[in-house]
């Protein structure tokens, strides 16, 4: 996971965090928001965290999570991101982080960021894909639609 | 008698470079932008329909 990154900012309780993606379309504010999901706990009684993702847009003040930005930078972007799950669960613990595109393509790369680091991501995280309703551990090669991590 | 001496191999393992960040004690609360509420709705009709991982409890 020691791939270029964003530096950050991240609200006092670590549960929101953004930074900016610079490229040629220029400066992109990102957000990324932890949310527990209501009401969806592990028998445990632990929640379950949603990972939210969008661009802040500046005209019309608010988040925009279908805008493709397109700044030559998806590697860098999807390395922050999963750098804020760790960061998030090293200070809310190993809380299950649940990601589900907001449409197929985000869905798409989502997994191409997996996959791309699998290696690396596999030592820090379970790495769950769903697939046809049901969930297996993250495999190459499949077209998964949700994805549910939890820090090892 | 070299050959019993223990090789130790020098095992390196890439330390986690974390996130370089910066806490803002003013941050907005985006947490309730329509958009993330959407999500996070879209989310919980998910895990609602779906369920989650069968095994996940040997994952604790």
């Amino acid at each position: 996971m020691n791939l270029d990154k964003y530096e950050g900012t991240v609200g006092p309780q670590f549960k929101s965090f953004s930074f900016h993606s610079i490229g040629p379309n220029g400066t992109i504010k990102k957000l990324i928001d932890y949310m527990d999901i209501p009401d969806v706990y592990l028998p445990d009684g632990r929640s379950v965290v949603n990972l939210r993702l969008g661009d802040w847009d500046e005209g019309s003040q608010r988040v925009d999570d279908l805008v493709v930005s397109n700044n030559n930078d998806r590697e860098k972007i999807l390395a922050t991101v999963a750098s804020t799950i760790i960061s998030f669960t090293e200070n809310h613990g190993r809380t299950p982080v649940f990601a589900e595109g907001s449409s197929p393509a985000r869905t798409r790369l989502y997994q191409m960021g997996i996959n791309a680091h699998r290696e690396a991501i596999e030592s820090l995280f379970w790495v769950y894909g769903r697939i046809s309703g049901e969930w297996r551990l993250f495999e190459s090669g499949i077209n998964f639609d949700a994805f549910l991590v939890i820090k090892k | 008698m070299d050959s019993e001496k223990e090789v130790k191999k020098e095992v390196k393992k890439e330390a986690y470079i974390p996130l370089k960040l910066t806490v803002c004690h003013d941050m907005r609360d985006y947490s309730q932008e329509e958009c993330f509420v959407k999500q996070t709705a879209a989310a919980k009709a998910s895990i609602e329909k779906w369920g989650l991982p069968k095994d996940i409890h040997l994952r604790f």
